[in-house]
């Protein structure tokens, strides 16, 4: 959740890069309702997949060796931080061994450039994927 | 490990549902570029 707020407030750049972000999660849709409106609704699409179907397709698989990752207990210590509480109903029900994954999909269909994280908190966050587009324009190296 | 995806594949098609309402076709961002990044859980 943390990375999908950094996400909104920096969407006018997302914008101006021609990308339109799109995040999807283990977690049924009624979960997800608060992204759609009210004070943490976001300006794009945010996505239902609790069968996992789309993670499969893009190859995004689950590892319990990324719970034991160092830098993802420092990121969930930053997301504590800054307010952001883990609900370990919620951590039971949609699965705690999920890994991140982010696609750059070009206006073919294809896909430019791929990440998939290595723990649980490695999602490419804003600053890194604009300064890749800024860098590379529409290409990764 | 699953099959992972490389620069130049063709990006599987995605319909899910849309929080808030409606479902969400990948189809819809022919034309667009788009990041589409996967999470764990929403809270």
């Amino acid at each position: 959740m943390l990375t999908v707020r950094r996400f909104a407030a920096r969407h006018a750049e997302f914008e101006s890069a021609g990308v339109q972000p799109v995040q999807v999660f283990h977690s049924p849709a009624a979960a997800l309702k608060d992204f759609a409106a009210g004070e943490h609704a976001v300006p794009f699409p945010v996505l239902a997949d609790p069968q996992r179907s789309a993670y499969r397709a893009f190859g995004v698989a689950p590892s319990w060796f990324g719970l034991l990752k160092p830098a993802a207990w420092k990121h969930a210590l930053q997301a504590s931080r800054e307010g952001l509480k883990p609900n370990w109903r919620d951590t039971v029900r949609d699965g705690m061994t999920g890994l991140p994954a982010d696609f750059l999909i070009d206006a073919a269909g294809r896909i430019e450039w791929a990440h998939y994280g290595e723990n649980f908190t490695d999602s490419l966050q804003p600053d890194a994927v604009l300064a890749l587009l800024a860098v590379t324009g529409s290409r990764a190296p | 490990m699953a099959n992972r995806l490389q620069r130049g594949d063709p990006a599987p098609q995605v319909f899910l549902p849309r929080a808030g309402q409606g479902d969400f076709d990948s189809a819809e961002m022919k034309g667009r570029r788009w990041l589409l990044s996967f999470h764990r859980y929403a809270t």
